[in-house]
């Protein structure tokens, strides 16, 4: 990880522990979307995912004095999502078999094994990381036009990257350059 | 540097479809052909499913609200050094609804909290307008054979026994705000706020 993007991983996880609302709510931005991407390919209902947000949630505001080190969160997180689902999905087999079905077969959903939860969740957490390898304005260019949903405009980005406006779109192109390498080192495309 | 620039542009749009069949083409053997955009293709593909996946747009503001409020009842907690102070860890209220959809008039609301060991699940079905029954589920207490939960504003306090599977009901609660109090015989040992 690049010393900036431990530095803002790092410092929002100190200024979570001092009790900043605004830096909570800048971690969860930064880390929620892996939560969801792992939810949403194991196709988990809208309500269940966020039950599995909310847990994790929880569990990160608790457990946040005692990670080792800020960087580590995005790890904690995507293996605390995996452990919920595992969770809710133990959960609702046994209702299944409560509900009648021990004579059926129960198959076991290829989609939803360990190991596809796993994978999953390695993946996201890989894209994640690697966008944080970026230089910081890099990062938060990419963040803004992908991840952002107020899909802000050129002129709103110029703004909060202290750049020209003309310059947004140069700057998007190598920007991508230089995470195409990270995705690329990192073997997540070919 | 536009080059570039036009080709990302062109790159988005084969990736969202908005290509006309005869330009797809014409990119596709691109890809395959020219290494220099096969790897900007990878990586505006890997972003773009990256975004889908997680829907994260849709649904940012949701979860921060979750969120926050999550923050704020453990802060309360922590503050006011309440162990037994209810954290919310979900509302069906904030959960984001589909492009034009409305939120129904008859629809169940369903809460969880996380109060110390104890976990505490709410259904709140609605009555009439003006009123609700409230259904709730209690896990993680042991030592515990006559838990009552109350429910006080500041017009009225309603109480329910839990049975012996720690569920209780209120058939007809007003809508207003509410402290929620479990106690196990005469010692408090949960407090959640309800905003009905």
């Amino acid at each position: 990880m690049s010393t900036k993007a431990k530095t803002t991983l790092s410092a929002l996880v100190t200024r979570c522990r001092n009790g900043e609302k605004k830096a909570w709510r800048e971690l969860i931005d930064q880390v929620a979307p892996v939560v969801f991407a792992i939810c949403r390919q194991l196709k988990l209902p809208r309500e269940e995912s966020f039950d599995v947000f909310g847990e994790v949630s929880y569990l990160l505001l608790k457990n946040l004095r005692r990670l080792r080190s800020g960087e580590k969160v995005l790890k904690y997180v995507a293996t605390m999502t995996k452990r919920e689902i595992f969770a809710q999905n133990r959960k609702s087999r046994l209702m299944k078999f409560l509900d009648g079905a021990i004579l059926e077969e129960i198959h076991d959903d290829p989609e939803n094994t360990p190991d596809t939860i796993y994978e999953i969740a390695q993946k996201s957490q890989a894209i994640m990381d690697a966008m944080f390898l970026l230089p910081e304005k890099d990062y938060q260019l990419i963040k803004a036009l992908f991840f952002d949903s107020s899909n802000p405009s050129y002129e709103k980005i110029a703004k909060k990257l202290n750049i020209t406006v003309s310059s947004v779109g140069p700057y998007r192109a190598r920007s991508l350059q230089k995470l195409e390498k990270i995705l690329r080192a990192k073997k997540i495309i070919p | 540097m536009s080059g570039d620039q036009d080709c990302i542009k062109i790159l988005e749009k084969y990736i969202r479809e908005e290509l006309p069949e005869s330009d797809r083409e014409k990119v596709k053997k691109l890809i395959v052909s020219d290494p220099k955009i096969a790897g900007l293709y990878n990586t505006l593909k890997t972003l773009e499913d990256e975004k889908d996946a997680s829907g994260w747009p849709q649904i940012r503001d949701s979860a921060l609200n979750l969120s926050t409020r999550l923050f704020d009842d453990f802060r309360k907690k922590n503050l006011k050094n309440e162990v037994d102070y209810g954290v919310t860890v979900f509302d069906s209220k904030v959960l984001p609804l589909p492009d034009g959809g409305r939120p129904a008039i008859i629809d169940a609301r369903r809460l969880k909290y996380i109060i110390g060991r104890i976990r505490l699940e709410l259904s709140l079905y609605p009555v009439s307008a003006a009123s609700y029954e409230i259904v709730g589920q209690m896990s993680g207490l042991t030592d515990c054979p006559a838990v009552r939960v109350v429910l006080k504003s500041n017009k009225a306090t309603l109480t329910a026994i839990a049975d012996q599977f720690h569920l209780f009901r209120f058939s007809r609660v007003p809508v207003r705000k509410y402290s929620l109090l479990i106690m196990n015989e005469n010692k408090r040992i949960g407090l959640v706020k309800l905003d009905i």
